[in-house]
C-alpha cells in the first residue's frame, strides 16, 4: 500500500474499495468458468466429425446413447441399458424425464434420427458411420425402448453407440454444418446450452438448468483457444483464464511448484511406437556407414529390431524429453484396457546387449540409417525423435534425425518412402482391436486391414487371432484373442517398438478441481469448486 | 603524383579521416570490437566449442537441460547449460551463429542483387517489362514463406542451401518493389534525361548512374533484411520446416528452446536468443556509422 | 487514371489465375490432404469414400478444371476440415486482422518517421544514436520470442496486460472491433506493438537516412546559407525525397501484416487470418488455401496500386503509366 494513504480515513475508504472489488471479482469467479484449450473444435455439428476437438465440444453440449466414464468405458447415459436379445438384435432403454435445450422431451424417436442422421453427411473427412455400418434398422418398441437390428453379430455395439450424439428429431433433414456453427439447432441434452461460438476466439456456453445430471457449478463457461503452449501458460499465469489442457512437459516442473495452481495428470491412451519397414528385401534409409547400399534389409531381421527396442532408455525418455509425462510402454494398449497382456513389458535398456545382438545379425559394426518423425503432431515428437536417434548412436549406428510438418511426414510413410519412423495411435475406443488392426494387421485394400500399417507387418497367426476377436460374442475370449495377438506381433515379432503411454495434464487455479479423463477431454461439468 | 599523395598523413588521407572519424563513436568501436568476436566465433566454432553438437553420440540424456555452469556426467563444465539432449549450448551457439549468419547474409545478398537490379530495370524500361515484373512481384509477395519453403522441403529436402534458396525466393519480390520505386524518381530527374539526350548505353545508366543514387534507402532495406531472413529462418523453424533439428541453427535454438520460456529453464532460449540480439546489433551500429563515415555526400 | 487502375485490376484477373494454379500444384506437391485430414484409425474403405467425395482421386488438372468452373460461378469451394465455404471463414477472420494491421501501421507511421527525422537532423546526438540503438533491437529479435518475452514481463509478472485473446468487441455495421472498449485495447497493446517492432526500426532507418542524404545536399545547404527556416526545408525537400522509399515499404509491411501474421497470432491466440492459413497450410486444406492467397493476391495488387499512385502524387514526374 502507498504511503500517500496513511491518514485512516483514505486508508478506510481503500480498504472498502477493495473489499468491494474482491466481493464482485470472486462472485464473478464463481459463475464462470473459463478455459484455454490446445484446440478447436471443427464444428459444433456432433455428428460431422471424430476429431478428439469436436468431440469435446460436442460432449458440453450434447449426450451420447452409452456413455464412456473417465476410463473409456462403457457407461448409462441416455440409455440406461442394452441388452442382446439376439446376436442380430439389441434392446436400448432409454432414460426417462431428459429434457432438451428447447424445452422438448428426449425420446425414442430422437435416439434413431440421430442414428439414422448419420449415413446422410457425406462431407464429413472424419465421420461416425462406422460407429453405425452394423446397424440394419432401429425400431421404435415405445418411447423409452428402441429395438436396434444388426446386419451381422456385433460384440462392439455399445462401444459404438458411445460415439452416437443424440440430436433432437426436430432437426431439420437438410441442415447444414453452417447452421450448426451459425448455433442454429445447436440444440442438445447435455449439461450446457449454446451461447455463442466465435471461431479461432471463444466458444461460451451456459449450465442448463433443468439437465438430469449432475449441475454444473458454473454457470457460464467460456472455451478459448490457445493454441501455443507457452501462451496458454502465460494465460493462466496472467489469470486470463482458470484452467488449461494440454500442459507441455516442459512447463510442468515449474507450475506444480506454484502454490497459486494445481497440476492434475492422468494416463492417455494414446501409445507412441517406432515403425519399421519390416517387409521389403531393400529399405531406402538404410545403408551401409560408407553409403554404399547393403544387399538386405536389417530390420526385416527380428534380432536388429529387438536391439533397437531394447537401445532405448523407456524411463530416461519419458522422464527427461517427456517431462515424466509419459509412462513406458511394452504393447499396444496401457493396464485397465481390453487386450492388454500382463506379461508383456516393456522392453528394459541394455545398450550392451543390444550390441550383441546386431553382431549377432551380422552387423557387429552397425549401419547408417535415417529415422523420420512429425514435429507437429504429437507431445515433443521432434525432441522424441532425436532422442530415439540418440539413443541409436550409443548402439554404433550412424543415424540422421529429419523431423518434419505431418502433411509431409505423413504422405511419405504412407507411401512407403521411409525405413523407420516415429508415429502414434490413439485408442479412442479403450480395447486394443482397433489399434492393432490398422497399425499391425496384414495390409489388404479390400478388407481395410492394416490401414495404417506403413511397415507392412504381416503375420498369418497375427491375422488369425485379430479374426477370432472380432468374431468372439464372448467379452472375455475377446480380450484373450487380443492378448495373444498382442504376444505375436509385439512381444515375439516386434513388429512395431512400443515407446511409452502420453499423459494429459491439465493445470488449474488453486480451488477449482478437475475429474481427469483417460480421453483427454477436458470437460466442463467435470469441473467444480473446492469446498 | 603519387609521391605528393604518400606524403599526406594517412589521418588526412579519406579512408584514415573516415577510420578517425569511426574511432569518434566508443559506441561504435565496441560494436566494430563485438562484430569481430562474433565473425571469428563464427568462423572458428569447431575449434572454441568443447563438443560436437551435432554429432548425436557424443550428447547424453542424462546430462539434458542443465543449468549453467554445470558439470557434465564426463566432468566438463557446461558454461551455458544445456539444452533438453543434454546439448552444450555455447558450443551450440557457436555453431548456429555461423549457420545463421552465413543463411542470412548469402540470402539477403542474392535476393538485393537479384530483386534491385531487376527493380531497377524496370523502372528504366517501364512499359510491358516493368507491368509484367510487377506482377510477379505481387504475385510473389501475396505467397507465404511457409507454402514456399513446405514446397521446396519435399521437392530437395532439408538442408542449409533449401532453406537460402526459399529465403531467396521470399525476399528478392521486396527488394525488386523497393528498388523500382526509388529508381522510379530518380528517371524522372534532369541527370538521367541528360544521360539519354547523350545517348549513353541503357546498362550504363542504369549501373553508373541509377543504382548510385537509389542505393542509400536499399541498403538501408538491406541490412534490416539479413536480420529478417535469420528471423524468417527462425520462424520456418518455429513452423517446424527449418533446418534439420540435429543441426540447430541460432533461429532453430531459439525456437527450440521457446518452449521453455515459462518453465524456469531460461537458458536455453534466452542465451541463444541474446546471442543473436547482440550480433545483429553490433553489426547494424557498426553498418549504420560506416555508412554515415564513408557516404561522400554526407560529408560536412 | 481511370484506365490505369481499370487496366491494373485487369491484369490481376490473370494473376488470380495463376496463383490458384501455383497452389494447386503447390499443395499437390507437399502432400495428400487425405492423410492430415482422415482419423488415424480410419478404415481404407473410410479413406476412399473421403478420396472420391472430395474428388482427390481425380487427375490434378480435372480436380483443378472442376475448382474453376465452380469459381467461375462464385463458388470457391468449401473446407475440406470444416465443410464451411473457404470465403465465409476467412471472411470471419478479416476483421481481427486489420484491426491488428491498421493499428501497426498507425503506430509504425506516428512513431518512426518523427524519431527517423530527428535522427537524421541530429546524426550525432547522443539520443539519436540511442534511437538507432534500439531500432537496432526492434529487428534483431525473432518476432515469437519478443512476443513472449513481452508476455512474461507484462502479463505474468506484472499483471498489466492480458497474455492473449481478443478481449470484448463491440459491433460496428456487424462488424466485431476491439478498439472502442477498454478492455479491448488493452488485449491489442501487446500484439500491435509486437507487429510494429520490425516496420517502425526500418521506417526509422529509412527516414534517418533519406534525411542525412537530403540534409547533406548541396540545395538544402544553399537554402540554409540564405535563411530558410528549418520547418520549410524538412516539409520541402526531405519529406518529398525520403516518402518514395517510406511510402513503398510501409505497403510492402501493410501487407505482409495482412497477409502473414501469424507468429503474433499464434501467440496472442489471436482470432486473425493468418492463424487459418498456417492451420490451411498444415492440414493441406486445399480450397482455403486457393480462396485466401487468391484474395491475398488481390490484396497486394491493390496496396501497390494505390503506391504507385501516390508515388505519382508525390512526385508528378513519376507518370502513372502501364504497358500500352
Amino acid at each position: 500500500m502507498r504511503n500517500r494513504s496513511s491518514s485512516p480515513l483514505a486508508l478506510a475508504r481503500l480498504l472498502a474499495v477493495a473489499a468491494i472489488l474482491a466481493l464482485s471479482s470472486s462472485a464473478w469467479a464463481q459463475t464462470t468458468l473459463k478455459v484455454g484449450l490446445a484446440t478447436e473444435p471443427a464444428s459444433l455439428d456432433p455428428q460431422f466429425s471424430t476429431t478428439g476437438a469436436t468431440q469435446q465440444a460436442s460432449q458440453q453440449i450434447f449426450e451420447t446413447i452409452v456413455g464412456r466414464d473417465r476410463f473409456l468405458q462403457p457407461a448409462p447415459a441416455l440409455a440406461l441399458s442394452w441388452t442382446m436379445v439376439d446376436p442380430l438384435t439389441w434392446e436400448l432403454k432409454l432414460r426417462p424425464n431428459v429434457k432438451f435445450h428447447d424445452g422438448s422431451d428426449f425420446s425414442a424417436a430422437d435416439v434413431i434420427f440421430s442414428i439414422k442422421r448419420i449415413p446422410g453427411l457425406a462431407d464429413s473427412p472424419s465421420s461416425y458411420k462406422r460407429n453405425v455400418a452394423a446397424i440394419k434398422d432401429c425400431v421404435e418398441l415405445d418411447p423409452l425402448t428402441v429395438r436396434i437390428l444388426l446386419k451381422s453379430p456385433s460384440p462392439q455395439l455399445a462401444l459404438d453407440l458411445s460415439f452416437i450424439y443424440v440430436v433432437s428429431d426436430k432437426t431439420p433433414s437438410d441442415a447444414t454444418t453452417d447452421d450448426f456453427n451459425k448455433g442454429k439447432y445447436v440444440v442438445g441434452t447435455g449439461p450446457f446450452k449454446f451461447v455463442e461460438w466465435v471461431r479461432g476466439d471463444r466458444l461460451v456456453v451456459e449450465r442448463f438448468a433443468a439437465y438430469w445430471g449432475r449441475k454444473s457449478s458454473f454457470d457460464r463457461v467460456i472455451f478459448r483457444p490457445i493454441t501455443s503452449d507457452p501462451s496458454r501458460v502465460a494465460a493462466l499465469l496472467a489469470g486470463d483464464v482458470d484452467m488449461i489442457d494440454q500442459v507441455s512437459p516442459v512447463d510442468q516442473e515449474r507450475l506444480r511448484k506454484d502454490t497459486r495452481l494445481s497440476v492434475l495428470s492422468m494416463p492417455a491412451a494414446t501409445m507412441m511406437y517406432i515403425h519399421m519397414d519390416t517387409n521389403r528385401d531393400l529399405t531406402p534409409f538404410v545403408k551401409a556407414k560408407d553409403g554404399s547400399a547393403l544387399d538386405k534389409n536389417p530390420l526385416k531381421d527380428p534380432r536388429v529390431r529387438e536391439a533397437l527396442s531394447i537401445a532405448i532408455n523407456r524411463a530416461a525418455l519419458c522422464d527427461r524429453i517427456l517431462g515424466g509425462a509419459a509412462v513406458p510402454a511394452g504393447q499396444f494398449v496401457p493396464e485397465g484396457m481390453v487386450g492388454y497382456a500382463p506379461d508383456l513389458k516393456p522392453d528394459s535398456y541394455d545398450a550392451e546387449r543390444a550390441k550383441k545382438l546386431l553382431a549377432d545379425a551380422g552387423y557387429p559394426n552397425g549401419f547408417a540409417m535415417t529415422i523420420h518423425g512429425p514435429n507437429d503432431r504429437y507431445l515433443n515428437d521432434e525432441q522424441v525423435t532425436q532422442t530415439i536417434g540418440q539413443f541409436f548412436a550409443r548402439i554404433g549406428i550412424e543415424i540422421k534425425v529429419q523431423a518434419l510438418p505431418y502433411s509431409v511426414f505423413s504422405t511419405a510413410a504412407t507411401n512407403l518412402e521411409y525405413s523407420i519412423f516415429l508415429m502414434g495411435f490413439g485408442n479412442t475406443t479403450g480395447d486394443s482391436a482397433r489399434g492393432m488392426t490398422a497399425v499391425l494387421a496384414t495390409f489388404d485394400k479390400a478388407t481395410g486391414n492394416g490401414a495404417n500399417n506403413r511397415g507392412r507387418y504381416s503375420n498369418a497367426e497375427f491375422d488369425r487371432l485379430i479374426k477370432e476377436s472380432s468374431l468372439a460374442t464372448d467379452a472375455k475370449k475377446r480380450d484373450l484373442f487380443l492378448q495373444d495377438a498382442a504376444r505375436v506381433a509385439i512381444g515375439k515379432d516386434r513388429g512395431i517398438i512400443p515407446l511409452y503411454y502420453q499423459t494429459t495434464t491439465w493445470a488449474l487455479r488453486k480451488g477449482f478441481v478437475y475429474e481427469t479423463r483417460m480421453d483427454e477431454y477436458t470437460l466442463a461439468n467435470y469441473v467444480t469448486v473446492a469446498k | 603524383m603519387s609521391d605528393i599523395a604518400l606524403r599526406v598523413p594517412f589521418r588526412d588521407r579519406p579512408l584514415g579521416r573516415s577510420l578517425a572519424e569511426y574511432r569518434e563513436s566508443p559506441g561504435a568501436v565496441a560494436a566494430f570490437v563485438v562484430t569481430l568476436l562474433v565473425l571469428l566465433a563464427a568462423l572458428f566454432a569447431s575449434q572454441l566449442s568443447p563438443q560436437d553438437p551435432y554429432d548425436l553420440s557424443k550428447l547424453d540424456l542424462m546430462d539434458g537441460t542443465l543449468p549453467p555452469m554445470s558439470k557434465s556426467l564426463a566432468g566438463a563444465t557446461y558454461a551455458l547449460g544445456t539444452d533438453e539432449q543434454g546439448r552444450d549450448m555455447l558450443s551450440a551457439i557457436l555453431y548456429g551463429l555461423r549457420i545463421s549468419l552465413t543463411v542470412g547474409v548469402v540470402s539477403t545478398v542474392i535476393a538485393f542483387a537479384l530483386g534491385s537490379s531487376l527493380g531497377i530495370y524496370a523502372a528504366y524500361r517501364g512499359g510491358r517489362f516493368d507491368s509484367f515484373l510487377m506482377r510477379v512481384v505481387d504475385l510473389q509477395l501475396s505467397f507465404p514463406a511457409l507454402l514456399i519453403a513446405l514446397v521446396l522441403l519435399v521437392v530437395l529436402g532439408q538442408g542449409m542451401g533449401k532453406i537460402t534458396l526459399a529465403l531467396v525466393i521470399v525476399h528478392w519480390a521486396y527488394f525488386a518493389r523497393a528498388a523500382r520505386g526509388s529508381a522510379l524518381a530518380e528517371r524522372g530527374k534532369e541527370y538521367i534525361e541528360a544521360a539519354r539526350a547523350l545517348r549513353l548505353s541503357d546498362v550504363r545508366i542504369v549501373f553508373r548512374h541509377l543504382l548510385p543514387n537509389v542505393m542509400p534507402s536499399l541498403i538501408v532495406i538491406a541490412t534490416t533484411m539479413v536480420a529478417r531472413a535469420i528471423s524468417t529462418e527462425a520462424t520456418l523453424s518455429f513452423l517446424g520446416i527449418g533446418l534439420p533439428i540435429t543441426e540447430p541453427s541460432l533461429g532453430l535454438l531459439i525456437s527450440n528452446g521457446f518452449r521453455y520460456l515459462l518453465s524456469g529453464k531460461y537458458w536455453i532460449s534466452f542465451y541463444p536468443g541474446i546471442a543473436l540480439v547482440i550480433a545483429i546489433i553490433a553489426i547494424n551500429i557498426m553498418g549504420d556509422r560506416l555508412r554515415d563515415v564513408l557516404n561522400p555526400r554526407l560529408k560536412k | 487514371m481511370a484506365v490505369f487502375i481499370l487496366r491494373r485490376l485487369s491484369q490481376s484477373v490473370v494473376l488470380v489465375l495463376v496463383m490458384s494454379m501455383l497452389v494447386f500444384l503447390g499443395v499437390f506437391a507437399i502432400g495428400d490432404p487425405i492423410n492430415t485430414l482422415v482419423a488415424p484409425d480410419a478404415t481404407e474403405e473410410e479413406r476412399q469414400a473421403i478420396v472420391v467425395h472430395f474428388g482427390l482421386d481425380k487427375p490434378l488438372y480435372e480436380q483443378y478444371g472442376r475448382f474453376l468452373g465452380n469459381a467461375l460461378r462464385g463458388d470457391l469451394g468449401r473446407s475440406f476440415k470444416f465443410n464451411e465455404p473457404a470465403l465465409a471463414l476467412i471472411a470471419q477472420r478479416v476483421p481481427a486482422t486489420l484491426e491488428l494491421a491498421f493499428a501497426s501501421l498507425l503506430l509504425t507511421v506516428v512513431l518512426g518517421i518523427p524519431l527517423g527525422l530527428y535522427a537524421g537532423f541530429r546524426p550525432n546526438a547522443r539520443s539519436s544514436r540511442l534511437i538507432m540503438g534500439v531500432s537496432a533491437f526492434g529487428f534483431s529479435v525473432p518476432a515469437f520470442w519478443l512476443g513472449l518475452m513481452m508476455v512474461m514481463l507484462f502479463s505474468v509478472f506484472l499483471g498489466w496486460l492480458p497474455a492473449s485473446g481478443r478481449g470484448t468487441t463491440v459491433a460496428i455495421l456487424g462488424i466485431p472491433v476491439s478498439f472502442l472498449t477498454w478492455d479491448g485495447l488493452k488485449h491489442m497493446i501487446l500484439p500491435v506493438i509486437n507487429l510494429a517492432a520490425f516496420k517502425l526500426s526500418l521506417i526509422i532507418r529509412l527516414t534517418r537516412a533519406g534525411t542525412q542524404e537530403v540534409v547533406m545536399s548541396d540545395y538544402v545547404k544553399y537554402a540554409k546559407a540564405k535563411g530558410l527556416r528549418n520547418g520549410r526545408i524538412v516539409l520541402v525537400h526531405v519529406l518529398k525525397n525520403t516518402l518514395i522509399p517510406i511510402t513503398t515499404v510501409l505497403g510492402l509491411e501493410f501487407g505482409r501484416t495482412i497477409a502473414f501474421a501469424v507468429v503474433t497470432e499464434t501467440i496472442f491466440a489471436w482470432p486473425g487470418m493468418g492463424k487459418l492459413i498456417i492451420d490451411s497450410i498444415s492440414v493441406l486444406d486445399r480450397p482455403v488455401i486457393v480462396a485466401y492467397l487468391m484474395l491475398i493476391v488481390v490484396m497486394f495488387i491493390v496496396i501497390n496500386l494505390v503506391v504507385d499512385i501516390i508515388y505519382s502524387t508525390l512526385d508528378p514526374r513519376m507518370r502513372l503509366e502501364d504497358q500500352r
